[in-house]
């Protein structure tokens, strides 16, 4: 399960995600941000309810960054220890802004 | 509920219910005579002979729902029942018409005649569940309306038992006739209502079925609801169940036949990719048997039928062995499609640039980044081994962390310096790693399907128990390793199905001069020399 919580003001937009970000719940939070990440240039993920996030997930992750790189930027907000260790064995580490 | 054709459930529960049909319809032909049917008027004889037809009709079609081995699940559950249903309207139509009018049976007549009045609101209730199940619905979706209707069909059934004692909807008059009373209508609302609203549903999503199984849907609410009217004001003829079956008939041909056929292709398709990627990956053992400096042993189970997952190992020359394991992002057909273009490119530059794992993975990362559209990405472990001096290059692109055991010591992760998966983004810059292995030295490559491997509570298999299970392998053979850590993650997930490709490449260094019998006394013990080379 997956609860996504949108706040949008103007062109920032802060999205929290709680619970898990894998296989089933990664095309919910793609389509939400294709849904409303057009006109933002300052996106803020924060996960500080995230408990697990798979390869698919960090594929949502990716794709948001590159297309966020091209209009303003991204941040990752309240990583927790779980899911700081994945983006560290996976290098995300190196290509995310991690705040 | 699944229905598996080859379990004995199911035989015991098919030969059950066939025995059932046959029963039926032998009793069906027998009352035929016993009652003297020759001397009923016209009309009833064409009636009878009409359920008679719609039973052995029923029969045929149960024999070949059942045999049909690409239709299982609550959707066949359903038309089963629908099948089961109708045929029981059919042999208490019949019985009614063989009873009407002889005084002595008038209870029964009663009874048989309530039956078949319960059969009409189960049948508007299955029909929805139905077209659900066909459409894969999920439950939770549809649980008010299954609640409404199911609390609808118990007071349909409730009322039909009262009719029993008050006649309201029908009785049976003194001289055992049966005739419709005033409230009669109102004991098809329930059918009709839920008819209609699973028909609207049918409009809904009709962009999930085609034309033609739209008509036959609408056959199913629309036939009997015309013959129902007609026979509102004729008596005598009550031809809703035959008819109900023809047109089960039709809607299995052209709902559940034509899903079968596009699933057969399907697998097939699947069947063939699923061979393509197994032979693509090297699985001779041992590869080199003339190598004596090396025993190596590596596999991929995919959780579907195509994976994501893939290793690799291969000469590049006569003293350097290239070893790869991979895990692309995603599973199925797209990681499946991404894993067979990432294994050809990395063998290549391999081939053409050993020397350095970071200048493969750089080349390799750049390769695939361009026209990335979908943002696909490859975690991989990418080594190079000079045989003759155990010296093992290698990178580290967001893959899982490499286990080690130093001859004689215990199996332990090493915290190797990672970079992001390939892929993932251009202008990357990847880092080396030598190690130096020594004679009796093991090293065990995996993806993330071992550590996530998860049993029924939801825990995951987890890098301690991989761990622990490495340690109590009964020998340093790759083989018997790989077959021991599998044997522990099927104990561990007792009987839930993978969710995850698990692959896993493991290779012994036996020294330069090869002796597998040689412990690691010999070679330089526990150095790891590590060098970092940033682009």
């Amino acid at each position: 399960m997956l609860n996504i919580e949108k706040r949008i003001t103007d062109t920032k937009a802060v999205f929290a995600l709680e619970g898990r970000l894998d296989t089933v719940t990664s095309p919910d939070l793609e389509n939400a941000l294709k849904a409303s990440i057009e006109k933002i240039t300052d996106l803020e993920l924060d996960l500080g309810k995230l408990e697990y996030i798979s390869s698919a997930g960090l594929r949502v992750l990716l794709s948001a960054h590159k297309t966020m790189n091209k209009q303003g930027s991204m941040k990752v907000t309240n990583v927790n220890s779980a899911i700081s260790e994945i983006f560290e064995v996976t290098g995300f580490s190196d290509i995310l802004t991690i705040e | 509920m699944k229905i598996d054709i080859q379990s004995a459930n199911f035989k015991r529960s098919a030969f059950t219910a066939a025995l059932f049909f046959v029963l039926g319809i032998g009793i069906a032909i027998a009352s035929f005579f016993i009652f003297d049917a020759k001397s009923l008027p016209a009309s009833r004889v064409v009636n009878i002979s009409a359920d008679i037809f719609c039973m052995i009709l029923a029969f045929v079609l149960y024999i070949c729902c059942v045999l049909d081995t690409q239709w299982h699940g609550d959707n066949l559950n359903y038309f089963l029942l629908m099948i089961f249903t109708d045929f029981t309207a059919a042999i208490t139509d019949e019985f009614a018409w063989l009873l009407d009018g002889i005084p002595k049976y008038s209870t029964w007549n009663m009874l048989i005649n309530t039956l078949y009045y319960i059969t009409t609101p189960f049948l508007a209730f299955l029909f929805w569940r139905y077209v659900c199940s066909y459409l894969n619905i999920e439950r939770t979706k549809t649980r008010k309306w299954d609640i409404l209707f199911f609390s609808g069909l118990c007071l349909a059934v409730v009322m039909r038992l009262t009719n029993m004692f008050f006649g309201f909807y029908f009785s049976i008059d003194d001289l055992g006739f049966y005739q419709r009373n005033s409230l009669y209508p109102i004991s098809l609302i329930y059918a009709y209502v839920v008819m209609l609203l699973t028909l609207i549903l049918v409009i809904l999503a009709r962009k999930r079925f085609q034309r033609h199984q739209v008509i036959a849907l609408f056959a199913y609410a629309l036939a009997p609801l015309f013959v129902g009217v007609l026979t509102i004001f004729t008596y005598g003829l009550s031809l809703s169940s035959p008819i109900i079956m023809m047109v089960f008939l039709l809607m299995y041909c052209v709902l559940n036949v034509v899903q079968g056929k596009e699933k057969v292709v399907a697998e097939n398709e699947l069947k063939m990719a699923s061979a393509i990627q197994e032979n693509m990956l090297p699985r001779i053992f041992p590869p080199y048997p003339e190598r004596e400096e090396f025993d190596l042993y590596a596999s991929m189970q995919a959780a579907k039928e195509v994976g994501g997952d893939f290793y690799d190992f291969f000469l590049v020359d006569d003293d350097h062995l290239a070893l790869i394991i991979a895990d692309v992002s995603g599973k199925g057909v797209p990681a499946a499609l991404f894993m067979m273009v990432t294994k050809a490119l990395i063998k290549n530059q391999t081939l053409a640039d050993c020397h350095s794992s970071a200048d493969i993975c750089v080349k390799i990362n750049e390769q695939l980044s361009q026209n990335n559209v979908l943002d696909m990405f490859v975690t991989a472990w990418v080594g190079v081994l000079t045989i003759s001096t155990g010296e093992l290059i290698c990178s580290n692109a967001g893959h899982e962390y490499p286990v080690i055991k130093k001859a004689g010591g215990k199996f332990e992760i090493i915290k190797d310096k990672h970079a992001p998966p390939l892929g993932a983004m251009s202008g990357i810059k990847y880092k080396e790693t030598t190690y130096t292995l020594s004679a009796g030295d093991v090293m065990y490559l995996y993806t993330d399907g071992v550590p996530e491997a998860t049993n029924r509570e939801n825990e995951l298999f987890g890098a301690e128990r991989m761990l622990e299970a490495l340690n109590s392998a009964s020998s340093d053979d790759p083989k018997t390793i790989d077959t021991h850590i599998k044997e522990s993650i099927e104990q561990f997930v007792n009987g839930r199905s993978q969710f995850d490709d698990i692959t896993m490449l493991c290779i012994k260094y036996n020294g330069k001069n090869g002796s597998k019998k040689q412990n690691g006394s010999e070679g330089e013990t526990g150095t790891v020399a590590t060098t970092k080379k940033e682009e």
